[in-house]
Parts: structure tokens; sequence; C-alpha cells
């Protein structure tokens, strides 16, 4: 018998208070929890800001295109730098390749009349048309996260000129594979309410995505934590984790429910018929080469609905790379930092 | 946290009991009854107080104090009867998701039950840590199996569509009473 199960709620109260003098939270009001790499700012539209990391010391450069990292709407990108050996930045780093990542920033209600062609066409580009000009490159590599891989999906369908290579990690792509719950509950949505409504609060999409699998995210995790309480990295990770969770941007009610409706409830990008500013974003043109990682256990971005990007591109250059992890894993745990990071890299030297 | 620290050790004494039954005893399987009803009882508690999105979308604005009519009393009875109908919605989805909960609850429960039986068979009664990681894995089949229908996807739309009319009616009727009083109107030139 684990002693400390015995005695869970002294536990709970013990690494609590350890968490609150720790200045986390568990369920307060969180606190950003930034990176833990060094970065500058280095280009800026609105609240959309690019970061440029900063080489690790004795790391010699790979001399390949920059990489751009292209994050989601629906989360803050922090969990790609959440600590030191929990860092995908920092594996990415470490194999001498050159990282930036576009920061959307968090919406306000000044926000609320954002488009989905905005984040693409104004912030995305932006930044990508900064790059190209700093660097003075035709052209850069492309990693999209998430839906942020969608985006970039769409990006690269609709300026092939400026994308090398194309890495996507746990990107929806399908929108309604059987296995996808929260497209199974999006479909009903009215999404002129909810952009009537204005922007939707970060905590009703926390919500949302912890209703997928509520008592493994809400009870067991939690129990789980017994296990590393007494270990203080293992409990920093958690906490940092926990910070990350509950700290979802409010959403731009107009963006988000243009999301729903085009993706969720019309699947246009897997039927050809989505468009971005009056222009037909159509998967079979992109011809770039493109390595498709995804997460064998993931529950909010189904491994199928990943996998379905290699019956739509035309690419001759395509593989796709399964990490048995969830969606969240791929990112912060230690063996897919270091074995994610590695592909990446290697595949992108391949083909620089 | 506290009251979820008090809950989970509920679940913790009654799991820990258990595993120092003896299997062979006559206590054990009264003991598993009981425990079978707890745990449906719990788990059903949880879900209508602690499920994510049913405890974010589920707070309706206070009709007395948001659907009623302001000021000067010259709201509109259009607004009072939109009100009415989005609260009755409101409540008839609340309870049909309180059946599916009592369905995901006692499916549970009867799968711990079933489950904990076949390990004690098979002499493999691990202690309540692992046991409880059996009762979470019971619990999110259930819960899977509901939330995977058509009929509970229907509902979780309905619910948030529901929730999100009556935040849109509620930002209506606070709105309206300027309208219909109107801005003071100034006549002839305005003073500098």
């Amino acid at each position: 018998m684990n002693a400390s199960f015995d005695n869970f709620a002294a536990l709970w109260q013990t690494i609590s208070a350890r968490a609150m003098a720790n200045g986390g939270s568990l369920y307060g009001a969180p606190r950003e929890i930034g990176g833990c790499s060094a970065r500058d700012a280095v280009w800026t539209k609105d609240k959309a800001v690019l970061y440029r990391y900063l080489p690790l010391p004795g790391v010699r450069s790979a001399r390949v295109r920059p990489v751009l990292i292209c994050y989601a709407l629906v989360n803050r990108p922090d969990v790609l730098d959440l600590r030191p050996g929990r860092s995908m930045v920092q594996g990415l780093l470490a194999h001498g390749l050159e990282v930036y990542l576009l920061d959307w920033g968090r919406p306000d209600p000044a926000d609320r009349s954002l488009e989905l062609a905005d984040y693409m066409e104004r912030y995305l580009d932006g930044a990508v048309q900064h790059l190209l000009e700093a660097r003075r490159l035709r052209s850069l590599n492309l990693l999209g996260v998430c839906q942020g891989g969608t985006f970039s999906l769409c990006y690269c369908a609709l300026h092939p000129g400026h994308v090398a290579n194309l890495v996507t990690m746990v990107t929806p792509v399908d929108f309604q594979t059987p296995e996808d719950l929260l497209s199974k509950w999006a479909r009903g949505l009215d999404t002129e309410a909810i952009r009537q409504s204005g922007n939707l609060p970060g905590m009703a999409l926390t919500g949302m995505f912890l209703s997928l699998r509520p008592f493994r995210l809400l009870l067991q995790k939690y129990v789980g934590l017994l296990e590393q309480s007494r270990d203080t990295e293992a409990l920093d990770t958690f906490l940092r984790m926990e910070q990350w969770i509950f700290d979802s941007p409010d959403q731009a009610a107009n963006a988000l429910a243009q999301f729903i409706r085009w993706f969720y409830q019309e699947n246009r990008l897997v039927r050809d018929t989505l468009e971005i500013n009056g222009r037909r974003v159509a998967l079979g043109k992109i011809r770039q080469p493109v390595l498709n990682i995804y997460a064998g256990r993931d529950h909010i971005v189904p491994a199928a609905a990943s996998t379905a990007l290699g019956q739509h591109l035309r690419t001759s250059d395509y593989r796709e790379v399964q990490v048995d992890t969830g969606h969240i894993g791929i990112y912060v745990s230690r063996d897919s930092q270091h074995s994610v990071a590695a592909t990446i890299a290697s595949w992108l030297l391949e083909r620089s | 946290m506290n009251a979820f620290a008090a809950d989970m050790q509920r679940w913790v004494d009654l799991l820990t009991k258990l595993t120092h039954t003896d299997p062979a005893s006559p206590a054990f399987h009264p003991m598993l009854q009981s425990l079978r009803e707890s745990f449906a009882s719990q788990l059903e508690v949880w879900l209508r107080s602690m499920h994510p999105f049913a405890a974010y979308f589920a707070v309706p604005p206070q009709p007395s104090t948001q659907f009623a009519p302001h000021g000067d009393g010259v709201g509109p009875r259009a607004d009072s009867s939109r009100a009415a109908s989005l609260l009755s919605d409101w409540i008839r989805l609340q309870s049909q998701l309180a059946v599916h909960w009592t369905t995901i609850a006692r499916t549970a429960a009867e799968t711990f039950m079933a489950r904990t039986c076949e390990l004690t068979a098979s002499g493999k009664l691990p202690d309540a840590q692992k046991l409880f990681a059996v009762w979470i894995d019971c619990a999110e089949e259930a819960y899977s199996r509901t939330a995977h229908s058509q009929t509970f996807a229907r509902l979780v739309s309905d619910f948030i569509n529901t929730a999100v009319a009556i935040q849109l009616q509620g930002r209506r009727v606070r709105t309206r009473p300027k309208k219909i009083r109107g801005k003071p109107r100034v006549r002839g030139k305005r003073r500098r």
C-alpha cells in the first residue's frame, strides 16, 4: 500500500501550500509561465509578436533555413518552452536550428472582429515577410503546431513560394473523423450566436478540453501527482503544466466562429472548399516536402485527423511520424522532446 | 481545493477498506456492493457539480435581475417571453444531462464491480492506488460511450447554444432601456 495515497488529503494540502508558496496556482488565477529560453522580440504587429530564440552556447549552427513556429490560438505557446529539459524549443536549438516563434498575443474585446484571414494573412504572413526580408531569404521552414499546423497548411497552399519545408505537429486536417469527440460536440453549435456574443473566455475552452476526459484530467492526474510529490523537478513541471492548462487566452469571436463553422462543421479543408480572403486553399497545391508528426494517443486531435493529410497532398516528399504519446506529451515529455526535435532537425538537414 | 481533497479522501478510504478485507470473508461482497452504490452516487454528484463544460456554461443569469424590465418598466414583453422560454429550455437540458450523468455513474460502478470481482477471483486484487486507476478506467469508458453518442453530442451543442442565447438575451435587455428612454434631447445650440 502506498502510504502517501492512504493520506491523500494531508498530502494534497502540503502540495497546494507548496504550490502557493512558489507562486504557482492549481486552481487560482494563473500567471503566464513565459518560457525558459532567452529570446528577443524582432517584429510586432498589433498584439502579434515574432520572437527569435538565442542560440545555445557552444552549439554550432546547422546552416539550414530558419524555422518559424506557428502555434495554435487556443492555448499559449509557452508549452513549447516549458522548462529546461522539457522544451521543444531547446531541443531544436540544441540541433543548431535557428528558431523563431510567432506569438499571437491575447485577444481583447477590440479584437472580436478579427477573422481567420487576419491571423493568416496579416500576422503569419507579416512575420514570414519580415523574416525573409531580414534574412534575405526567399523561403523558410515552417513548423505548425496543432491549430497552428492547420494555419500553416493554409498558408503554404496560399504562399507556396515562401515555404521551403513544412512540418506539422498534432495537426487536425480532417475535422470529422469518428474518434474526434470535440468535432461531434462542435457540429451543432450556433456559430452566429457565438460570433455575436463576443470573445469566448479562455476558461470556457479549457472546460471543453477537460470535458473530453474529465476523470483522467481532473481526478487521476492529481492522484498521479502523489508519486511525484517528493521530486521537486517533477512537481515544478506539473505546476507549470497546470498554469499553462488554465491559461487559455480568450478567443476572438469572429475568428472562432469561422474556425468552428469552416473546419469542424463544414470540413472545408479536406473538401477543398476553403477560401481565405477570397482565395481558394487547396491542399493539392502544396508541393513542398512535408513532415507530419502526430501523437498515437491524442484525444484532442485523433491520429486519423492528422494522417488524413497524406491523402490530400500531391507532394512526392511526404513523411509521417507517429509518436507514442498524447497531444500534450508530444511537446513536454522528456523522451519526445529529444526524439521529436531530432527527427525534425535531421529531416530539415536532409533537405537543406 | 479542500472540498476536492475531502472527496478524494473519502474515495481513498473506501478503496483502502476494501483492499484490507479478505476476499474470502463474508463481509467482502456486501462491502463491494455498498461500494458500488457509494461510487455511483459520488460520481454522479461529481459530474453534476464538477463537469467542466457543464460547470462553465451552466450558470444562467438570475431571471429576477437580468431579464426583468429595467427602470421605468417599459421593457418589451417579447423580452420576458423569450427569456422565460430560454430558461425553460435550459432547465430541460440540465435535466437531460442529469439523466446521462446517472447512466454514466451507474455503468461505471457496474463495470468497476465486475472488474474488481475478476481481480479478486484471480487473486490479483491490487492496492488502493491501482484500484483507483481501475475505477478511473471504468469511469472514462462509461463516459466515452455516452459522450460519443449522437444524442449526447446534440445535447452538448444545445446546452451551449442555449447558454450563449441566454447571455445574448441578457445583454439585449440590459442595453434596451437606454434605447427606449433615449437621451434627453438638447434643443438649440450646444453650450461649450
